[in-house]
């Protein structure tokens, strides 16, 4: 996967295929270096497909695997194009 | 939640405030406590009322509320939506901590880094506080296990194409996706209800165990965040204004300093933010930015996020005495199952200092306070 550097701690993941955004992650050269290896990076290019997404997808440094969208994901949506996704919330409500 | 007592007066107590704190609060993935059960009635006024339900029946402060993301009732609920399995999950399990990586933990601040923010959120060094962490327990589960099964089915209706399948979703203005936020609505508002039960739960447990009056055990809620939530929120972003769907998983809300949904006594140095890390090292108080603001839509990060699998925890943990070394660090803990000590063992979780040292190095986070645990329960 391509990735840039931005600053110390942001990395972009930019828009390929139906990526309707890009992805931005958050994290340290040294977290980036393990993530890698994960698929939750395949995560935030996927959540960059869904409707109605603004701004980018994005992830925290905390990141990991999570059913649809990785644990330690944002993603906002248009309040009138967007969509709602359960996998964006995960079982553990609240 | 902080206290008015310092480490140093309940050292010689802590075995006794974990284990009343143990016999108080209900752990482990079964039911809660026998004198607190729903009729399908009263669990619908919880579902519509969130947190101001249990402060309704006595269990906690008017002001409580006041603390608590969305003053702890999302608008918008429809318990009508959620399914009579949801229901029969929910209605012996209010006030019931869960299992996995839910906790209730006592601590100590261990470090200040920003002394203003730090009096603002009340807190000062080797002063006791108490975090609680837990959520909609199996209503919540089931109301995700219910809905994950009409969208799947929806995506598909409205034509959206998905990369995975498991991002399968609506769009806001469907009555597919109206039903799933009416319902998960609801499950929060459980979940506010949930740690508001547990939190005067913990408040008598301080009473009991250490032969105080309510004024002198005195936990004063500091802030109540979610971590798991899709909700509408505005921004001002470049001069516009923008109604959006926030879908937050594992992640925060980190509103700044002068957002008007930020208490009042916080509104000079932004919404407090509780990350904690495992139940050996440390966790930390942050508050959100402007920066966040602008730029994650007010988000940060939640927790340490794993290193080992629950797998892999286990296997590491064979053959060890974890409670053992756990209290030679100076944590007494107690868990209704040693599987899930093994699980959540310190080892088995990332540094949360190096999260934590991440998100303020982006300016989406300032760092106040570092919380070292003395006690802790465990599902």
């Amino acid at each position: 996967m391509h990735i840039e550097q931005i600053d110390e701690f942001r990395w972009r993941i930019p828009k390929r295929g139906k990526m309707r955004v890009e992805g931005l992650v958050f994290a340290s050269a040294e977290m980036m270096g393990e993530m890698r290896q994960d698929p939750c990076l395949q995560q935030v290019v996927n959540v960059a497909h869904l409707p109605g997404i603004v701004g980018t997808s994005m992830a925290m440094p905390d990141i990991h695997w999570g059913y649809g969208f990785p644990i330690g994901g944002v993603a906002a949506m248009d309040g009138k194009n967007g969509v709602v996704s359960p996998g964006g919330v995960g079982y553990d409500i609240n | 939640m902080r206290s008015g007592l310092s480490r140093a007066e309940i050292q010689p107590r802590v075995r006794d405030l974990v284990t009343r704190l143990y016999q108080n609060i209900p752990t482990g993935i079964g039911k809660g406590r026998t004198d607190l059960r729903l009729n399908r009635q009263e669990l619908t006024q919880v579902l519509t009322q969130g947190a101001a339900w249990a402060v309704e029946k006595g269990m906690g402060y008017e002001e409580d509320v006041g603390f608590l993301e969305e003053n702890g009732c999302i608008e918008g609920a429809r318990p009508d939506l959620v399914s009579d399995r949801a229901y029969q999950r929910g209605r012996n399990q209010l006030g019931s901590l869960g299992s996995g990586n839910h906790f209730a933990e006592i601590q100590y601040v261990a470090e200040i880094y920003d002394e203003a923010a730090a009096a603002a959120l009340g807190l000062f060094q080797d002063q006791v506080t108490l975090t609680i962490h837990s959520g909609s327990r199996g209503l919540g589960h089931q109301v995700c296990s219910d809905h994950l099964r009409v969208m799947v089915e929806a995506a598909a209706r409205y034509g959206i194409e998905l990369p995975d399948r498991q991002l399968c979703c609506a769009p806001l203005q469907s009555p597919e996706g109206r039903d799933y936020l009416g319902a998960m609505s609801a499950a929060a508002n459980f979940a506010f209800a949930n740690r508001q039960v547990m939190t005067h739960w913990a408040r008598e447990s301080f009473m009991q165990a250490l032969s105080l009056g309510p004024s002198q055990a005195g936990l004063t809620v500091v802030y109540d965040v979610c971590h798991n939530i899709a909700k509408f929120e505005t921004f001002e972003i470049e001069g516009r204004r923008r109604r959006l769907c926030v879908h937050r998983k594992g992640a925060t809300r980190a509103y700044p300093p002068g957002h008007p949904q930020t208490p009042e006594a916080y509104r000079e140095v932004g919404q407090p933010v509780l990350i904690p890390g495992d139940m050996g090292r440390y966790s930390y108080v942050l508050v959100g930015t402007e920066r966040a603001y602008r730029e994650t839509f007010g988000s940060t990060c939640h927790g340490a996020g794993r290193r080992l699998s629950r797998r892999q925890a286990k296997k590491q943990a064979r053959g060890r005495k974890l409670l053992d070394e756990l209290e030679r660090e100076g944590v007494v803990v107690m868990a209704a199952g040693m599987a899930t000590v093994a699980e959540e063992m310190p080892e088995a979780y990332k540094d949360v200092s190096a999260v934590v040292d991440v998100v303020e190095g982006a300016g989406i986070s300032r760092q106040v306070a570092q919380l070292k645990p003395i006690g802790v329960i465990k599902g």
